[in-house]
């Protein structure tokens, strides 16, 4: 069975009621480490293209050992790369692991999952990004 | 220890992290929860505001918490609601003020 991540919408309050209901016992599955949510699907857009969603894909199929192995493949800086691996850690996308005595950062995805579900405003799935597969 | 909601949240400049795990109740945390809000601003990627809760101080916020992480306010709340309701507005003052 595909495992998924899920992309929400909604406001500050939206977000922080999710907290609310959390604290009252209700949990939500999805909304522990697996899912993100953003304010507007145009934000969503403008944070994941063009360079986030090809670092998803390439974490995915390729799972690379090191920022730099990570960088040199999409030919981009290193620095500019880390940042926005940095940034899709803070939204549960992935991991930076440190590893060996430099503590070198590894990208790995926040689980294995193998889709991204977009859900629309009304709870109803609007998108789904097969390609993270 | 268990993780009853880890969710991150972005808005304009910034992302807004919710971790609340159920713990033990005992002296560092007697309300059996244990929280992190926190506000990261995006260009930097350092937090702005935190609030979490541990024995001496109880829930306590760190203010500008890229610049001084010991600066610590004690807050006055009685459990995680209000703590939740101090940074909902700590938080949109946050985005307002961008």
């Amino acid at each position: 069975m595909a495992k998924s991540f899920h992309i929400e919408f909604g406001n500050v309050d939206d977000f922080l009621d999710h907290a609310k209901e959390a604290l009252e016992g209700k949990v939500v599955e999805r909304r522990i480490g697996r899912s993100a949510m953003f304010n507007s699907f145009d934000e969503f857009m403008a944070f994941m293209f063009p360079h986030k969603f090809k670092i998803l894909l390439y974490i995915k199929t390729k799972n690379p050992n090191s920022m730099y192995e990570l960088a040199k493949e999409l030919g981009r800086a290193q620095p500019a790369v880390l940042k926005d691996c940095k940034q899709l850690q803070g939204m549960n996308f992935i991991k930076l692991i440190p590893e060996g005595p430099r503590k070198s950062l590894r990208p790995q995805l926040s689980f294995e999952y193998d889709r991204i579900i977009v859900h629309s405003e009304d709870g109803k799935i609007k998108h789904i990004l097969p390609s993270v597969a | 220890m268990s993780l009853i909601l880890n969710e991150s949240f972005m808005i304009g400049k910034y992302q807004a992290h919710i971790k609340i795990r159920k713990v033990q109740p005992g002296n560092n945390r007697p309300d059996g929860f244990k929280v992190n809000f926190v506000a990261v601003d995006m260009e930097s990627m350092k937090p702005v505001l935190i609030i979490d809760n541990h024995a001496p101080f109880g829930y306590h916020m760190h203010p500008n918490a890229d610049m001084d992480h010991s600066n610590r306010l004690e807050l006055e709340v009685s459990g995680p609601f209000e703590a939740l309701e101090i940074f909902r507005e700590k938080l949109k003052e946050l985005v307002k003020n961008g």
